[in-house]
């Protein structure tokens, strides 16, 4: 799929980190890429790799202490987002750029009603009246296909089910038309069944809203339902940056290709898992030059000392290895 | 099951909690070495022997332990003493409940025959003390005092320790969240009479507040006329408030500050905060809606709670203050032994204790829509 | 895996679990029931991995607990190498509990009898009585002559007026205290006591075949003693000159020893988990792997500590050095390395841990490991490494998995055999290659159309389930499925049987042959 207008939102070598009493933990470490109208773009990786951060550095929601955005820029429509004040960014949250969360169960406040949640969005970004906002928001709820919604919007978050949570909280995220949707992990806390539902929602609400989604999720099958472009991000870098297709075809650098070979299919019979050696590296004193090194069957010296570049194998398609499309 | 229900089954089973509370509480000080008569004798050692006795039968402190109970817990007949007519008068007096309630309140004379049965605790009598007042009056007549405290050091109490926690949880380990927390460890630590008494010296003796003398003895001046107006009077009891209520207040102010400090730094941490940020809420919004609510569930319970253990808690500080409240009648009459008083006052304590315990039950369920009893 | 013996280690026969809901203001009556496992039968094959496969709330976690015996089931059997072992537990906890209830009474009411009623208050006892008792010289009441101050003279009260202040009350009051102890102490520690007591076998009407425990004797004897010191305590420090009379001493020692039956029987009520010879035996046949890493370790003890315990346990180990020998050969057998055995959970990685627990788990030689939920919680990367290392051992040891899992994938890649559940009902049972190929209930089927797969080629049309899964609390008659099925018909509303539609391809569905078949024309 081709983009061919300016792209909605672009990352420029962020940087963000964390100053614990153990030190500087480099969670999020120069981190650029492209994400425009329309376009849906899976951000994969393991727990710890600093992909949550990169989304919250997006909104500038890093919990400061002890976090900071320490260098890069976010481009949104053209202003970098890292240079508005407090007072903009209130206005771009929840309005242009929406989030929603792994845990539907913890995302919405239990002691407050639905109704009271979702019309507080709308009234707090948009000019209406009460009743106005209350019919918005019945209407918001079935979209999202919450049956009675009319009646179950006076409810408390707790009596709903973990997918309809995860609905409710869509309902939400979109109750302002937003340009963007940042879900993190959305259908992680989900069963299989439901997993499905919410992610068929998600799906058509983008298309017909022609929103930009960054998905984030550590299941590769996920990604491949939903995302156009990918990005696979390990160890606060991102490591692998192209197309869908592209990405299970013809996986370029050996992190994304030992990921791939690791995972358990439904669709076939594998005799033995791949199996990526030793463990996801500290952040607070990442390994030398490529931070995948210790773990790569195909490190050498230079990959210890220097650190990689991101070599353009094909038109938009990028490895952060010294020996992209070579292996 | 519902609230309803559920307020129904605790208060039925309280009841077997309250004699289990009754008998413990009688088995103690029935056992307590000396009794009111020995302190009697103290004060007088002329008394002769049959004097003494005459005095512990006439009281019914000769009695079996069990008898005493019995009569405490049920009523007494006019013949103290005499167990003959005790369940004849004791079911005449059962039975003509309901149309002696009628008949005094005047819409109806049945004639109910006259009756000396004194009623006992089940019928919310807490019967005489030693010295021959009603336990009843005497509660009725100090209460107010003590409340009027414990309540002014819990408002107190709240209104600082909350606003205060909730800046220290937003600025943790800044300085004045350093200062907070460290003030609230003094607060928690110091004794109450110590803090009472170097209040007394420093703002009614030294008077280092801007000389002004604070009151520091008894709830009012002992220097009233009785004909100052009712503004004057406020004043003058207001004006004696000050620093007891501060110094009951500095140990609550501290728990409920380091309370609502710990609770709102777990708040904040919650997703939904998170949630309420990524809407565009401004701060003040996201802390005192979303988060505040959320953290004050803990603080409820604690702080309901300790409303049952107030009138236990202020006989220091009412001993210290000399101030006129059961706290201090209560002291008092440990010293004489009275034992029916001391009997009316830990019961008066466990109910409130009980009864603050469901209330604070109920409270929950109506601040946290999660909570089903 | 290879080569199967069809041999069934565990068969489980109409297995169900249900959880009551009680209302009410005072007694609390059963209102419903969460039918948390509903009539489930499968039988597991020796060195097969069977997975156990369904959606949150289906009851799959349920059934792995009941097979360990961490939860009592309501109704049916579980049969583990030909014995039935469903019934370890729920017997003796019934018996007791009649047991206890009686020996409760029977101390109460002596407790009352001794202490609490004054002579006088017995008809025909007064004290006229009782002068003339005293005056003949009669011992026959057991009480105390005391020096009266009032009337100077020696004095019968009741039965139990020990001192002057009437003194009897301090005496229940401490009674009270020292009963309170004595049920604690034997709740706490005596746990083999009740064993010992061969009332409980002459209630059981069987021969013993427990042992006799020290800890039991020592215990009552531990009991007996401190409540008489207690009570001694209570007189000496009360400063009363009262030393009780021979029919007062045999009273109080058979108060005390009911006493102590009652409280060591007392314990074992609310105690469904008992931990006589035969349970033992059979922990040490099957074991349990956690879903969480981080909180199913202690994070008190070290990895020596956890794996070892085991050893201990079932004194699998004679001294020190052969225990650290077997500890260090289970760490090289999960692949941890020999320098990590005095650390602690924390100090590890997720991964690390989970090889910890399988670790534990494999210390007694088990035979059969239930795993629940196994690579869940772990990382992308780390679930590779602990399948395979699942793999590895059970080619090497010879074991026999059930794995409980949501994840198909999981599922696939590990099972030999596979079974569905849902809510609290299996679906379907068939082996893997079978059952991923042909799945013939519509619930597998709509299942596995919902497991997004890791290839973008194979997008497809997905059967997308209409509303939530429904509440296992008093289900509606008939198919659990029904409402969410694109094939329900009213014959639906009949309860389906499990039955061999394939070779050793159990369903659950009315229409499964038709389904399968119009399936067959579509494509």
């Amino acid at each position: 799929m081709t983009f061919a207008e300016e792209p909605l939102l672009e990352l420029e070598h962020l940087k963000t980190q964390f100053f614990t009493e153990d030190g500087v933990v480099k969670a999020v470490d120069d981190v650029s890429f492209k994400l425009h109208r329309g376009e849906v773009l899976g951000l994969v990786g393991e727990s710890g790799c600093g992909k949550t951060i990169t989304s919250l550095s997006i909104l500038k929601l890093v919990p400061t202490p002890p976090g900071k955005i320490v260098g890069g820029k976010v481009m949104f429509n053209g202003e970098d987002l890292l240079e508005l004040s407090e007072e903009r960014m209130r206005q771009i949250r929840g309005n242009e750029i929406s989030m929603i969360f792994q845990d539907p169960m913890t995302s919405l406040n239990p002691v407050f009603t639905v109704k009271n949640q979702i019309l507080e969005n709308i009234k707090l970004h948009q000019d209406v009246s009460e009743d106005e906002a209350l019919e918005k928001g019945i209407e918001l709820m079935q979209m999202v296909g919450i049956p009675e919604a009319r009646r179950r919007i006076n409810d408390y978050p707790h009596l709903f089910s973990g997918g309809m949570r995860q609905r409710v909280m869509i309902a939400m995220a979109l109750s302002c038309n937003p340009q963007m949707l940042i879900a993190d992990e959305p259908t992680t806390a989900l069963d299989v069944t439901i997993q499905a539902q919410v992610l068929d929602l998600i799906k058509d609400l983008q298309e017909d809203l022609n929103m930009a989604v960054l998905y984030i999720t550590h299941n590769l099958g996920v990604i491949a339902e939903i995302a156009d472009n990918v990005a696979v991000m390990y160890a606060g870098n991102i490591v692998e940056y192209t197309d869908v297709n592209t990405i299970y075809d013809k996986p370029d650098h050996p992190y994304t290709r030992a990921l791939l070979s690791s995972i358990p299919r439904m669709d076939k019979k594998i005799s033995r898992l791949g199996v990526i050696r030793g463990t996801v590296p500290n952040l607070i004193t990442p390994p030398s030059g490529c931070r995948f090194h210790p773990r790569c069957p195909y490190a050498t010296e230079k990959c210890s000392t220097q650190v990689p570049p991101y070599v353009e194998i094909e038109p938009s398609h990028f490895s952060f290895c010294h020996y992209a499309a070579t292996l | 099951m519902s609230l309803r229900n559920y307020v129904i089954r605790r208060l039925l089973f309280s009841i077997p909690l309250f004699l289990g509370i009754s008998i413990i509480l009688f088995a103690l000080m029935i056992n307590a070495p000396a009794d009111y008569v020995d302190v009697l004798r103290l004060t007088n050692p002329t008394m002769s022997p049959e004097e003494a006795a005459n005095i512990r039968h006439n009281l019914g402190l000769d009695r079996e332990p069990m008898e005493q109970y019995i009569l405490w817990l049920l009523g007494r007949n006019s013949e103290v003493g005499d167990w003959g007519n005790f369940f004849e008068e004791f079911a005449n007096f059962v039975i003509f409940i309901p149309f002696r309630f009628i008949q005094d309140t005047g819409v109806l004379d049945f004639g109910v025959p006259d009756s000396n049965f004194e009623p006992g605790f089940i019928f919310g009598n807490m019967g005489r003390s030693f010295t021959g007042s009603s336990i009843n009056s005497i509660i009725g007549a100090l209460a107010w005092e003590t409340i009027k405290l414990q309540l002014a050091s819990l408002l107190m109490s709240l209104m600082i320790g909350i606003p205060l926690g909730i800046f220290s949880a937003r600025k943790p380990y800044s300085r004045l969240d350093n200062l907070g927390t460290t003030l609230a460890l003094f607060g928690v630590s110091m004794p109450v009479f110590w803090t009472g008494i170097m209040f007394i010296l420093l703002f009614s003796d030294y008077k280092i507040f801007f000389g002004i003398r604070f009151p520091a003895l008894g709830s009012t001046s002992y220097t009233l006329t009785g004909n100052e107006g009712a503004i004057e009077l406020l004043v003058d009891e207001l004006a004696h408030m000050i620093l007891p209520t501060i110094v009951l207040g500095l140990a609550g102010t501290a728990l409920v500050l380091r309370l609502t400090r710990s609770s709102m730094l777990e708040v904040l941490r919650q997703d939904y905060i998170l949630t309420a940020r990524s809407k565009g809420l401004p701060e003040r919004l996201v802390i005192y809606k979303h988060a505040l609510r959320n953290a004050l569930l803990p603080v409820v319970t604690v702080v309901g709670l300790s409303i049952g253990f107030l009138l236990a808690g202020a006989a220091l500080t009412e001993t210290v203050f000399s101030w006129p409240g059961l706290g201090r009648e209560a002291v008092a009459r440990i010293n004489l032994r009275d034992y029916n008083f001391m009997m009316g006052v830990n019961m008066l304590i466990a109910i409130m204790v009980i009864v603050s315990n469901l209330v604070t039950d109920i409270t929950y369920a109506f601040l946290d829509p999660r909570i089903r009893y | 895996m290879a080569n199967l013996t069809k041999t069934p280690i565990i068969s489980v026969k109409n297995l169900v679990k249900l959880f009551p809901i009680r209302e009410g203001i005072i007694r609390q009556s059963v209102v419903g029931n969460v039918h948390a496992v509903d009539d489930i039968t499968f039988d597991v094959f020796k060195g097969e991995t069977f997975g156990l496969v369904g959606e949150s709330g289906c009851g799959k976690t349920t059934t792995g607990r009941m097979l360990l015996h961490l939860l009592e089931p309501t109704s049916g059997s579980v049969i583990i190498n030909d014995r039935d072992v469903t019934r370890m537990g729920k017997e003796f906890v019934r018996t007791n509990f009649v047991y206890s209830i009686l020996m409760i009474l029977t101390g109460l009411a002596f407790l009352f009898l001794t202490f609490l009623i004054p002579a006088r208050f017995i008809p025909g006892i007064n004290g006229t009585f009782l002068n003339s008792l005293v005056d003949e010289g009669s011992v026959i009441i057991s009480g105390a002559y005391i020096f009266n101050d009032a009337t100077s003279e020696l004095e019968l009260i009741s039965f139990a007026s020990l001192t002057r202040n009437w003194p009897n009350l301090s005496f229940i009051v401490a009674l009270l205290f020292i009963w309170i102890f004595t049920f604690t102490i034997t709740t706490f520690i005596g746990t083999g006591m009740f064993l010992a007591s061969p009332l409980y076998h002459l209630l059981n009407k069987r021969p013993p075949d427990f042992p006799t425990t020290k800890t039991g004797v020592i215990i009552a004897v531990f009991g007996v003693l401190s409540e008489w010191v207690l009570m001694f305590l209570v007189i000496i420090i009360g400063g009363r000159p009262y030393f009780p009379d021979i029919p007062t001493l045999i009273i109080t020692l058979l108060g005390s020893a009911i006493l102590i039956i009652g409280g060591v029987v007392w314990q074992r009520i609310d105690k469904n988990e008992p931990l006589d010879k035969k349970m033992r035996a059979f922990r040490k046949y099957i074991q349990l792997i956690f879903q969480d890493p981080y909180s199913s370790l202690n994070p008190r003890m070290t990895v020596y500590d956890i794996i070892s315990e085991g050893l201990d346990l079932y004194g699998l180990a004679y001294n020190q050095k052969e225990k650290e020998q077997k500890v260090l050969e289970l760490m090289d057998l999960v692949g941890l390395a020999p320098f990590h055995i005095y650390r602690y959970p924390h100090e590890f990685s997720g991964g690390q841990r989970q090889r910890i627990g399988i670790a534990r788990a494999l210390s007694v030689n088990p035979q059969i490991i239930v795993a629940d939920e196994p690579v869940s919680a772990l990382d992308v990367s780390i679930r590779a490494q602990i399948l395979n290392l699942l793999d590895d051992l059970q080619n090497t040891l010879g074991l026999t998995y059930i794995v409980v899992a949501h994840d198909l994938s999981v599922i696939r890649h590990v099972s030999d055999r596979v079974a569905v559940m849902y809510v609290g009902k299996m679906m379907e049972i068939a082996d893997t290659d079978e059952l991923f190929l042909r799945p013939l209930h519509p619930y597998t089927e709509a299942l596995m159309s919902a497991v997004p797969i890791p290839d973008p080629k194979t997008r497809k049309e997905r059967i997308i389930l209409r509303g939530d899964v429904p509440t296992p609390i008093n289900p509606q008659p008939g198919c659990r499925f029904k409402d969410r099925c694109n094939y329900a018909k009213d014959k639906c509303n009949q309860e389906p049987t499990l039955d061999e539609v394939f070779p050793g391809h159990q369903v659950a569905c009315w229409f499964s042959k038709e389904i399968y078949s119009s399936r067959g024309e579509a494509s």
